[in-house]
């Protein structure tokens, strides 16, 4: 699975900006580098969770792993080995 | 003799007054106010020459300079002497400043206590960690919780037989209620604001995602403080400002239209002649009376704002949410008051990216060369009202801030928006 890829096209979708595609790197900031704020938050929580079939803990997840891709794929993959 | 009155401005009180205990939307570990929100607070402006606006970093001085030249003087301090030594602190707001205040006997910070101490203080909003010159000065915070906590005002709502759809979450037996509600419904928390604690449910999956979501809350001992409100068919957004007096006198400040695009906050028009005539015909301000009566049984005094809305039907939907403080309604009120200026102004907020810190100072100055600006004894133009948000260095690529601007309007926002971006532009800044 390409997480990144996947990822993308969530975010154009939240953004409802097709301009972003290819955009998201391991190095993206999904806060400052495409403006995800708290407007869009739950769309994207509840979208990762759709995308992935990852039921995440919202009141446990961090906010650091919007600060950089790698580490929002890294959350994503170890739930989905978690629900295996 | 006249006392000084002291202005300060938090804008992000809700998240002082939220309540851990309370159910929450999905929202990361950690989020901390954005920084540009904390730097807006030099557009609170103080209504005479002797008062002081009490800024956590220096006004821009061309900025200042500029609103004396139309008339609006007053004094200015500021906690830190730049926004350079403010983000070395890493005390981003003011709760944060109260804090150290408290713990801490910088000398700079003493002045500041004892300048809050000794002035009358025109906070834009009460926060508990405030000091205060004596307890009557601002009420407890159990009556502003109580006062700004949509869950309670929707149930006094209720309790006045003021028309109110919204319904409360209070239990957890409540929460299944959620599932049963026509569709687009809107989530509110407690203390959300601007967007931010609000969701729009579209479809029963997310609300049955959601309720799953409060369930474990509700396990863990969290409950209450969420509504659901319909998604309303309106014609038009409005809010009421009023002052509620430490002796419970309700004062009427203003009305005023509120721009919105979805949840996000665009402007305030001030001209609503027409609106006034249909509210005025409506049991609207005994309703907002009765209720804000009841807020100050509670305990609550101080700045009130009431959002309403005139729907499309033609009737008054007369409390969406009450914010017991200051809003951008008012601040655009009291500019008005401060530079003498008509009726039809308005004032709108972009939100604006930046790639490095700009030069406001050179803004205004190519402003007035496109004769944008508002000058003595012209009718029309811009009037910006607050510059530090833009002036702040981050990591990343871009930072994004706020452009907030009076217009004294002789043409319509569209034509400044474009005048303000052709300006912008070559400061490698745009406007969202």
């Amino acid at each position: 699975m390409n997480y990144l890829s996947e990822i993308n096209e969530l975010l154009c979708s939240i953004k409802n900006d097709p301009s972003l595609a290819g955009q998201v790197t391991e190095q993206s900031n999904f806060i400052e580098d495409f403006g995800i704020d708290s407007l869009d938050i739950v769309d994207f929580m509840l979208g990762l969770e759709s995308q992935f079939d990852i039921e995440v803990d919202f009141d446990a997840f961090d906010f650091d792993n919007l600060t950089s891709a790698k580490r929002l794929v890294d959350y994503i993959v170890a739930h989905c080995t978690a629900e295996v | 003799m006249y006392i000084p009155h002291v202005y300060w401005a938090h804008f992000d009180p809700e998240a002082s007054w939220h309540d851990g205990d309370y159910l929450s939307l999905p929202a990361p570990k950690g989020v901390r106010s954005a920084m540009d929100l904390a730097l807006l607070d030099d557009m609170f402006v103080p209504a005479r020459a002797q008062d002081i606006a009490l800024t956590i970093t220096p006004k821009c001085q061309a900025l200042h300079d500029y609103h004396v030249r139309l008339g609006g003087s007053y004094d200015t301090h500021s906690v830190f002497e730049s926004i350079h030594a403010w983000q070395s602190a890493d005390k981003p707001a003011w709760p944060d400043i109260f804090a150290s205040m408290q713990t801490d006997a910088e000398k700079s910070h003493s002045a500041i206590r004892d300048r809050l101490s000794s002035c009358i203080q025109v906070p834009y909003a009460h926060l508990a960690e405030a000091p205060v010159s004596n307890v009557h000065s601002s009420p407890g915070l159990n009556a502003i919780r109580y006062a700004n906590s949509k869950s309670t005002i929707t149930t006094l709502c209720h309790q006045l037989e003021i028309p109110s759809l919204g319904t409360v979450i209070d239990h957890q037996e409540d929460i299944n209620q959620l599932l049963d509600l026509d569709y687009p419904y809107v989530l509110k928390e407690a203390f959300g604001v601007s967007g931010k604690g609000t969701y729009l449910v579209r479809e029963q999956r997310i609300a049955e995602r959601l309720v799953r979501h409060f369930q474990t809350q509700s396990k863990q001992g969290k409950q209450g403080g969420m509504i659901a409100q319909p998604w309303l068919d309106i014609e038009l957004d409005f809010s009421s400002q009023w002052a509620v007096s430490s002796c419970g006198e309700l004062t009427l400040i203003g009305l005023c239209q509120v721009e919105n695009k979805g949840f996000r906050f665009n402007g305030i028009n001030l001209s609503c002649q027409a609106l006034e005539q249909v509210v005025a015909r409506s049991d609207y301000y005994e309703q907002i009376r009765l209720l804000l009566s009841e807020l100050f049984k509670a305990g609550y005094f101080g700045p009130i704002c009431v959002d309403s809305a005139l729907l499309k039907d033609g009737t008054v939907y007369p409390v969406i949410e009450v914010n017991a403080r200051e809003s951008m309604g008012s601040i655009a009120l009291r500019w008005r008051d401060k530079l003498s200026l008509g009726n039809s102004l308005r004032l709108r907020q972009y939100d604006v990216i930046y790639q490095a810190p700009v030069s406001f100072e050179a803004i205004l100055h190519k402003l007035g060369l496109q004769g944008a600006l508002l000058c003595c004894g012209q009718l029309g133009g811009i009037v910006p009202i607050t510059a530090s948000s833009m002036a702040l260095t981050q990591s990343s690529n871009f930072s994004k801030g706020r452009w907030v601007q009076l217009e004294c309007a002789s043409k319509r926002s569209e034509s400044y928006r474009a005048t303000l971006q052709s300006c912008l532009s070559d400061f490698g800044v745009t406007l969202q």
